[in-house]
């Protein structure tokens, strides 16, 4: 079996970026190209310590013997659940997809009255009227700028070869974590997990609550804008008694968005970790 | 900047034929979280993790690809966006013809500039010791 190994102590060399989702074969939108060589199989017939079932990431572009692709997290993150492995969220993300998300917004504004002194009524309409105009708000879809790395999803399928596993070692599931493997620490189901940054404490959270199982988060923003209202000139001085009419000058508007969910997919399994 | 990254490979297997691993037998290029605070022997930090989420896939091509500027330790990365929108002011008549007294705001349709300011996405993370199986 030919396989290609990307091991990559990597550099993670940026660029500016398209949108994703490139064709197979380009570089991905400005994605880059990994620099793969065509290789024999690390060790044919090889076999490893992981217990069957076992789901892990490679840093290579197939599986390695007594493995296959585990289609099912495609275009997903995992996020450890002690009780509902395989359940999943969202869409998969094509290659390199940057997700955009949407929220709306109520807008209005509110406008401070002047009068004039004259009276009101006739055919002059060129001044608005004072009080609550409610408008019609668009807001721009954006990403949430979540940075990630995509690594080949495989799952065990040949038995252990009985081999010590190093103490620590996180695997994923789909059912019940295997004989002699602990419960990955409760704080984690529910979360997104990250590759620790120079500098980063083990094991900290931070983010949200923990997502509820197959919870599409969403969140909100506050917004702030301007409206200006312009002057329209009128023959009349300012005073009683014809009232209510708007007053020129520039108006803040500011709420909250409504409710958006960024919309990373994910699929839930079962995090268990090696004696 | 954001942006999408190349995984550049430093390493690569050489030559043909099968690889001497490390005695545990764990396929080198599998990357691992470990619940301990540095990788084990035979294992080195997975760079191209640190600070990411890892999303799977099974498409070689997008392996080792990266999307975005790494976190930095326990961050709660934010976004925002730009708003934008109409507001039609209706019209209150008067007995006056147009003239120099500019206090009134003028009636038609406003445009509305601003922002949905930075805000978190909402979503829980946990950062993890994230380690690749080296070649030995």
């Amino acid at each position: 079996m030919k396989r290609v190994l990307v091991f990559a102590l990597i550099a993670g060399c940026s660029h500016a970026h398209g949108r994703g989702g490139g064709d197979a074969g380009d570089d991905g939108d400005g994605g880059g190209t990994v620099d793969a060589l065509s290789l024999p199989d690390v060790a044919p017939n090889a076999s490893d310590p992981l217990p069957t079932g076992a789901i892990s990431f490679f840093l290579a572009t197939s599986c390695p013997s007594g493995w296959t692709s585990y289609d099912a997290a495609a275009g997903r993150a995992i996020v450890p659940s002690a009780t509902d492995p395989t359940v999943t969220s969202g869409a998969p993300l094509a290659r390199n997809e940057i997700r955009a998300h949407h929220h709306d917004a109520a807008i209005g504004v509110d406008l401070p009255s002047t009068s004039f002194a004259g009276i009101a009524g006739a055919a002059n309409t060129g001044v608005a009227g004072a009080g609550h105009v409610d408008g019609a708000a668009s807001i721009t879809d954006g990403d949430a700028a979540l940075p990630y790395v995509q690594l080949f999803a495989c799952k065990k399928t040949a038995p252990p070869n009985g081999l010590s596993i190093p103490g620590g070692m996180v695997a994923f599931f789909e059912s019940a974590c295997p004989t002699g493997w602990l419960e990955a620490p409760a704080e984690w189901n529910g979360r997104m997990l990250v590759g620790l940054p120079n500098g980063g404490t083990p094991g900290a959270t931070f983010g949200g609550a923990p997502l509820a199982s197959g919870e599409a988060r969403t969140h909100t923003h506050p917004y702030t804008g301007t409206v200006a209202i312009p002057s329209h000139g009128i023959a009349l001085v300012s005073g009683c008694c014809a009232g209510g009419y708007a007053s020129a000058g520039d108006r803040t508007i500011s709420g909250t968005t409504g409710a958006g969910t960024v919309d990373l997919p994910y699929v839930q399994l079962r995090a268990c970790v090696a004696p | 900047m954001r942006g999408v990254g190349i995984a550049l490979v430093v390493g690569l297997l050489a030559g043909a034929g099968p690889v001497e691993v490390a005695n545990d037998g764990v396929p080198p290029g599998m990357v691992s979280f470990f619940a301990t605070p540095a990788c084990p022997a035979g294992w080195v930090p997975a760079e191209v993790a640190s600070g990411r989420l890892v999303i799977a896939v099974n498409d070689p091509i997008a392996v080792g690809h990266t999307v975005g500027d790494a976190l930095a330790p326990a961050e709660d990365r934010t976004h925002a966006h730009a708003i934008g929108g109409a507001i039609s002011l209706p019209g209150k008549s008067i007995s006056a013809a147009d003239g120099n007294n500019d206090s009134g705001g003028a009636s038609g349709s406003r445009t509305i500039a601003g922002t949905a300011g930075a805000a978190p996405s909402g979503l829980p993370f946990v950062q993890l010791t994230a380690c690749v199986r080296s070649l030995q």
